[in-house]
């Protein structure tokens, strides 16, 4: 243990030796033309990812433009109702899927090292196959478009109307299954978020000193951990209920369409703050930076936000206000709406507050930051009003929602983004974007948007229904849509200018920028290059580089820690994740083509599913498998280097095994992600169970016996115990007594897993007759599904085992597939209690 | 410090908040069942069977959420942690979340005095 830094200390001695400096500028040496497709730097895949997302948001705000100028004059023609459906469907989803939660992971992907002068993100072959499979995919689902068979059931694709009987082309599936698995990207941008924020900060950064976009970024990347499992497991139950029949959602055998708003709406609100919450991040970044003074009240903002994102999660019937639920029930719903806004609140005055008392640099950023917070109080406001049962109950399904919705998600989330990315453009190639054409392009986004968006609150409360493709002439609402189309295309002429600005600069005309031209506090204003800064700063407040002038030069002559390359690879600190001190060294992958096709024969896998080419697309899974298999291989290289010095007196192990790897810990919040997947497919049970216990046996004849409740939990417990001993062994390097148990271990889980379904089958019960049916068998192929999983990642600890790759002193795998196994087997026993006991002990 | 487990700091500090969501998840429970099975009539004390289940809930949910207020202030006295000292943080934002979880703990427990269960 080393005692911390005194303030007069500098980690490392200067000057550096020459050397140091090239070695960390060879192993961080970025690839060039079709190399680009193996990189991994954040630096490289976040801009990417941020120009792709930007491209999206380009495609679904043209879609949007088209349904104006289709709505600009009563019975207009230029779409008809099916394409307009396909419009409507493609803009909310390209928006919210597509464009609004990918671009804060991406600007998270190329911010937060820099913010947290960690070299990269923890895992960033991870971020990478994100990047390219949500590129492939997106492009795919837009493409359904051209040929007329993108889904058409609305953004929130609600059954029956997205059910066989009412959808029985491949619309309804090019969404189940582009979008769902789009998702999977998304859980693995908010896995690499988490542990990036918690275990690469720099030395010092304690919790309290965690910049406030950072915190954002974690209670983000919690709510996706959170939430998006439930929309998954909707889309996967509606496409099995339609390639399969099992009914899910259909009321006659069983079902119920509200238990697919339930779980679309438990991921479907909170995805709202989900976008909003880095947005205010953001602004809780650039409004000190631009007040030149400290955010007032941090410590209540960062509070604020996190109660925010726990609040939000209480509102998604919030959404379902029409659909008949008992009043009392709505009453919880619509306090919880209301109180999000306390949280919400907190953050707008601290803003104010911090932009009141300091002297305010007027730049583009501010300008879209005072376009923000007008347009989101307003939408907040209007949020409050549709919270009041009553008044939903009078808006619901209008324009008046619909113009809610666009001042929050535009306003709370579109202009903190363009004023970020004005204000952050100078740490992306040292140059600046025009402030002439910013203003214009905000005043003509900020004017267009009001003018756009404010007559639908009117023409919603006169009564206009969301949705429709054209209306009458004599419902008084021409001349409301001829202004809201006016205004949507004065918006995209902003937006257009904004690209012309970013066009002007990647052609050379950009200013060149002062280092730090805001004279920001935060750590990314500090000059970087592929390497991210040259050293990582000690860190002693939440405004460093005010804290200490020299700061920034100390870095970049290597005075703070790891200022070179020791072990002459990419490579970046871990540190512990309350008090920030220095773990170990964490050896990082380079350049490498496994995960870019990974993510193409991903993406390529889903397309031939939604195009119902099953037997083909089982070509790309095997080769998606088999990329991902080569991408794992060369990783956990074990403690290869001895412990170097990284300064301050720190000399750190390269390797630590247990729960203090960074990998223990992406393991670890993917089994969070695992368990809220599952625990909605138990409030499923319970759910269908709650509204049709018509469909449940009425007594215990049509139960299996317990004997089998007894035996197959039996068989789990035994497993679980069969990977202990593998533990054991692995510890003690007995190679073939670990494979031994490994092997009888995945016998006794494939025979627990199929067990279930076989005496189901054997008892007679038929999933596609009822709901009980499909979801008892939903809930063991759940089982079998983990242990397909399994099986592929004791494979791959086997062969490593084979290949001297895992031993006592090398066993970071090894305890990845061992925290996986155990949950499995836990679920399993869960499970089992669940569809056999609950009908056995419910009224 | 630096041996605390994590897992138990950030659950402590999130305690009050998971108290309000487990809070939130009952007291809709409770009340989805008891009007999917039609139990609005039954009364247990002379109430309605579903008041005294969720106020029921709500005082626990209270209880538990000052409990972590207390144990947040207990030596959080001026004077005995210094403003560099990482668990002045934890312990303030804590005692934050503890006093904004018993606000909307009350606030959502609240309707089932004047909203009748199931209309």
């Amino acid at each position: 243990m080393t005692p911390p830094l005194d303030d007069a200390a500098l980690p490392n001695r200067l000057p550096r030796p020459k050397e140091e400096l090239e070695a960390l500028k060879r192993a961080w040496k970025p690839t060039s033309g079709l190399g680009l497709l193996k990189e991994v730097n954040n630096n490289i895949i976040g801009v990417m990812y941020i120009g792709t997302a930007l491209l999206f948001f380009v495609i679904s705000g043209t879609l949007a433009l088209v349904m104006r100028a289709q709505l600009a004059v009563p019975e207009n023609d230029v779409l008809g109702h099916s394409l307009y459906n396909q419009f409507f469907t493609v803009h909310g989803t390209g928006m919210m899927f597509l464009f609004a939660v990918p671009i804060v992971e991406a600007i998270g992907v190329f911010l937060l090292p820099s913010m947290l002068a960690a070299r990269d993100l923890p895992f960033p072959r991870l971020s990478a196959f994100a990047f390219w499979a949500y590129l492939f995919g997106g492009l795919a689902f837009f493409c359904s478009l051209i040929f007329e068979v993108a889904p058409d059931g609305g953004w929130f694709m609600y059954p029956p109307l997205t059910s066989m009987k009412f959808s029985p082309g491949i619309n309804a599936d090019f969404w189940l299954l582009g979008i769902g698995f789009i998702e999977i990207s998304a859980i693995a941008g908010a896995i690499e978020i988490i542990v990036g924020i918690l275990r690469t900060r720099p030395p010092g950064m304690t919790l309290d000193k965690i910049p406030v976009y950072c915190w954002s970024m974690l209670v983000m990347a919690g709510m996706i951990v959170f939430a998006f499992p439930a929309v998954i497991i909707a889309t996967a139950l509606l496409e099995i209920e339609r390639a399969f029949d099992w009914p899910f959602f259909i009321a006659e055998r069983g079902g119920d369409p509200l238990l697919w708003q339930h779980l679309f709406w438990f991921f479907g609100h909170p995805e709202v703050y989900i976008i909003f919450l880095p947005a205010a991040g953001l602004v809780s970044m650039m409004v000190p930076a631009l007040a030149q003074r400290p955010l007032i009240g941090h410590d209540w903002v960062v509070v604020a936000l996190v109660g925010t994102g726990f609040f939000s999660f209480g509102l998604w019937v919030h959404h379902m206000f029409a659909t008949g639920i008992p009043p009392l029930s709505l009453s919880f719903f619509s306090a919880a709406s209301m109180a999000v806004s306390v949280p919400a609140g907190i953050q707008v005055f601290a803003w104010i507050a911090t932009l009141g008392k300091g002297r305010l640099q007027w730049t583009v950023a501010t300008w879209f930051l005072l376009g923000f917070l007008f347009i989101f109080v307003a939408g907040g406001l209007t949020g409050v009003m549709v919270a009041v049962i009553p008044f939903d109950w009078q808006a619901h399904d209008s324009y008046f929602v619909v113009a809610h919705l666009h001042y929050v998600l535009i306003g709370g989330m579109v202009f903190p983004v363009f004023a970020g990315l004005y204000h952050w453009w100078p740490t992306l190639k040292g140059t600046m974007l025009s402030e002439r054409l910013g203003r214009w392009a905000f005043w003509m986004m900020f004017i267009g948007f009001n003018v756009a968006f404010f007559p639908m609150h009117v023409s919603g409360l006169m009564g206009m229904p969301r949705r429709v493709y054209t209306y009458p002439g004599d419902l008084g609402w021409n001349a409301l849509n001829m202004v809201s189309t006016v205004g949507a295309f004065v918006m995209a002429f902003g937006v257009l200018l904004v690209l012309i600005d970013m066009a002007r600069d990647a052609f050379g005309r950009g200013r060149p920028a002062p280092e730090n031209p805001w004279k920001a506090g935060t750590l990314e204003w500090i000059p970087n290059d592929d390497y991210a800064t040259r050293s990582i700063p000690h860190v002693r407040s939440l405004y460093p580089l005010w804290d200490n002038p020299n700061l920034s030069r100390e870095v970049q002559e290597g005075a703070h820690y790891l200022p070179g390359a020791p072990t002459r690879r990419r490579e970046t600190i871990v540190t512990s994740p309350i008090e920030a001190r220095p773990q170990y060294l964490m050896p990082m992958p380079g350049p490498h083509w496994s995960h870019f096709l990974a993510g193409l024969f991903t993406a390529a896998h889903f397309i031939c599913l939604a195009v119902q080419l099953y037997w083909v697309s089982l070509v790309p899974g095997v080769l998606a498998i088999a990329s991902v298999f080569w991408w794992v291989w060369s990783l956990d290289r074990g403690a290869d280097h001895p412990p170097q010095d990284v300064g301050g007196g720190w000399r750190v192990p390269v390797y630590l095994q247990g729960s203090e790897n960074h990998s223990w810990w992406g393991t670890a919040v993917l089994l969070l992600v695992d368990g809220t997947a599952f625990a909605c497919l138990c409030f499923t049970y319970v759910f269908l169970w709650t509204v049709s216990p018509d469909v449940w046996p009425a007594g215990t004849d049509a139960l299996p016996g317990l004997g089998w409740l007894f035996g197959e939990a039996a068989l789990w417990v035994v497993a679980a115990g069969a990977m202990l001993l593998a533990s054991r062994a692995v510890a003690g390097n007995r190679s073939w007594a670990m494979r031994g148990a490994l092997l009888v271990g995945l016998l006794l889980m494939l025979a627990a897993a199929v067990a279930e379904p076989y005496n189901r089958i054997g008892s007679g019960l038929v999933a596609s007759e009822s709901a009980y049916g499909a979801i008892v068998y939903m809930l063991a192929s759940w089982q079998v599904f983990h242990v397909v999983i399994l099986v592929l990642m004791t494979g791959l600890a086997l062969a490593r085992s084979f290949a001297g790759r895992l031993h006592a002193r090398r066993r970071v795998t090894f305890d990845n597939v061992m925290l996986v196994w155990l949950y499995t087997c836990g679920q399993g026993v869960v499970s089992l209690l669940l569809v056999h006991l609950f009908p056995r002990l419910a009224v | 410090m630096e041996k605390t487990a994590f897992t138990a700091t950030f659950t402590g500090m999130m305690s009050a908040f998971l108290i309000w969501a487990a809070h939130f998840a009952a007291v809709y429970g409770i009340n989805g069942l008891i009007c999917a099975r039609e139990w609005d009539g039954v009364e247990l004390y002379g109430h309605p069977v579903a008041v005294v289940l969720i106020l029921g809930a709500t005082a626990i949910a209270l209880l538990l959420a000052a409990g972590v207020l207390a144990a947040a202030l207990w030596g959080a006295a001026p004077g005995r942690r210094t403003s560099e000292d990482p668990r002045r943080f934890i312990r303030l934002f804590t005692a934050l979340a503890a006093a904004g979880s018993l606000v909307a703990i009350l606030w959502n427990g609240l309707p089932a005095l004047q909203v009748p269960a199931c209309g």
